[in-house]
């Protein structure tokens, strides 16, 4: 109690200075609020401290009166006319703001309304590399950015459409809205819905685009190719998309592992090498090469925990000793023994 | 100077606007109502602006004023501490939830403070205090006058002083410590004293 007391001292001579860290000032306000003994303590300390000056108010005492009169001596004469001059002032200064606030206002809902779709602001997230975004659009749609991926839309965005363009792997959980279809661009294929959750990964590195249906329904459309119309998937619908031949295909799955990443974990099911690689780069940021052909045919299925040193992974992955790993800088090669 | 002497009879005086009137408010006033004032606020320039304004708006409302005035005086001066608290709260607002709570603290202890000093007839109370301090050990005077009225802080006495800054530290609640023993008569005393 006694050391206590004394630091209490300290902290207080800290605090009235006003010259006390962080910390201390944690401990002061926890000694306050801990018992009334220090309530009473800081009271008398401060009404100490307030005698103390005594001397010293007294001694600018006639100093200050003559500082009193000259600031009242410059008030009064002016006081009453500048007064209202700037109250009348502050009066027109506010209908000017809000008239031009509302003309402001009015433009730009009028804008909107009349030429939807190319405002010129353009909003644009990113997840860098080895992270992950959440991003709630203005219309309560949340959108996880997996790492190095990012997602741009525009000012009028839930005004009469939602558009937005991603590039790389999003997360999608629809706010529902049948009125304003929301639009997923991806460049080479649209994702089309009114209120649903979905996954599209459309890395620019990577050969396809896959969208994964979790909830509801949701239209894809091809802007290159009409003829291939509105291709409607299902829940734990599976939809791939080659960039390299145009072709697609969808098929069942367990749709719901492939937002998996949004809880830190990477889900494989017969998915190569080459595939998991991908996903490892963007976590890690790191470049992994593989010098085996016939390792890139090899089908990995599990879950792996993104929290994990890439070391850990590797380790998992290469669960029965088969292969020769070797880093050097940010680069993995990964060889046959 | 007492303040027995603000009468009803001065207080119509200043509303007649006699400058002699209000000179003599400031005169009883001004020391005790900075004293309360840094009860509240630590910085003493702070505080004495605060004061100042309190006595200029008399000025300025001296045509509604009424006796008594020792009450109004008092509430404006915690008013005006008020003020500048919840102002830097505002502005600090980007601080630390520990500086909100200390500052929670400090409007809570405005709030329930009704008085914090009573009346003091201050002319007589200078010299106690003065004579206190003075009483003090040299070293430990020169610090606690460095710190309390130069506003210096621990550290820069430290460096001026060429010692820690835990001995500053240290001096510093000795001073503490002794004006609580010799002035203890006076917050007893402060208490007894009836107002009005």
């Amino acid at each position: 109690m006694q050391s206590n007391n004394n630091n209490f001292e300290e902290l207080m001579i800290d605090y009235i200075s006003g010259d006390i860290s962080e910390a201390d000032q944690q401990r002061l306000s926890e000694l306050l609020k801990s018992s009334a003994d220090f309530k009473t303590q800081f009271d008398e300390m401060i009404k100490i401290r307030a005698l103390s000056f005594i001397p010293q108010i007294e001694a600018g005492k006639q100093k200050n009166y003559n500082h009193i009169l000259e600031r009242i001596k410059e008030d009064v004469p002016t006081k009453n006319m500048s007064r209202s001059w700037m109250h009348n002032l502050r009066q027109i200064a506010a209908i000017v703001i809000l008239v031009i606030s509302v003309s402001v206002s009015l433009f730009y809902i009028y804008r909107d309304i009349t030429t939807p779709g190319d405002s010129s602001i353009c909003y644009e997230t990113i997840a860098p590399i080895g992270s992950q975004t959440k991003i709630i659009l203005p219309d309560s749609t949340i959108v996880w950015l997996n790492s190095g991926s990012s997602l741009k839309y525009n000012q009028s965005y839930g005004k009469k459409n939602r558009e937005v363009a991603l590039s790389g792997e999003g997360y999608f959980v629809v706010f529902k809205n049948n009125k304003k279809q929301f639009t997923v661009h991806t460049g080479e294929l649209d994702v089309n819905d009114v209120g649903t959750v979905f996954n599209v990964k459309a890395y620019k590195n990577e050969e396809e685009i896959t969208v994964n249906l979790i909830e509801g329904a949701v239209a894809i459309s091809l802007p290159d190719n009409k003829d291939a119309g509105m291709i409607i998937i299902k829940p734990d619908d599976r939809f791939i998309y080659n960039r390299i031949t145009k072709k697609s295909e969808s098929f069942q799955t367990n749709a719901s592992r492939s937002a998996l990443w949004t809880t830190g974990k990477l889900c494989f099911v017969d998915a190569t090498i080459e595939q998991i690689s991908k996903d490892l780069e963007r976590r890690y940021n790191v470049k992994i090469q593989i010098a085996n052909e016939q390792i890139k045919k090899e089908l990995f299925s599990g879950s792996l925990n993104l929290n994990l040193s890439l070391k850990e992974i590797l380790s998992y992955i290469d669960v029965d000793k088969k292969y020769r790993i070797n880093q050097t800088g940010d680069t993995i090669m990964i060889n046959i023994r | 100077m007492s303040i027995k002497e603000i009468t009803e009879d001065l207080i119509i005086k200043i509303s007649n606007s006699e400058e002699k009137a209000f000179s003599l408010l400031y005169d009883c006033y001004y020391t005790y109502l900075n004293t309360v004032a840094l009860c509240y606020i630590f910085n003493k320039d702070v505080a004495n602006e605060i004061v100042n304004d309190v006595f200029i708006n008399v000025w300025h409302k001296r045509h509604t004023l009424s006796y008594p005035i020792h009450y109004y005086l008092i509430q404006s001066v915690k008013n005006g501490c008020l003020n500048y608290i919840r102002a830097q709260r505002t502005t600090e607002r980007a601080l630390s939830g520990h500086k909100k709570l200390l500052l929670d603290f400090q409007e809570e202890y405005i709030l329930t403070n009704p008085t914090p000093l009573q009346y003091l007839e201050t002319q007589e109370i200078e010299k106690e205090v003065r004579n206190a301090i003075a009483q003090l050990p040299e070293k430990c005077r020169i610090i606690f006058e460095q710190f309390l009225f130069f506003g210096k802080l621990p550290e820069e006495i430290a460096k001026e002083q060429l010692i820690t800054v835990s001995t500053v530290r240290v001096q510093l609640k000795n001073a503490t410590d002794k004006l609580k023993v010799s002035l203890s008569h006076l917050i007893c005393i402060l208490v007894l004293i009836v107002l009005y």
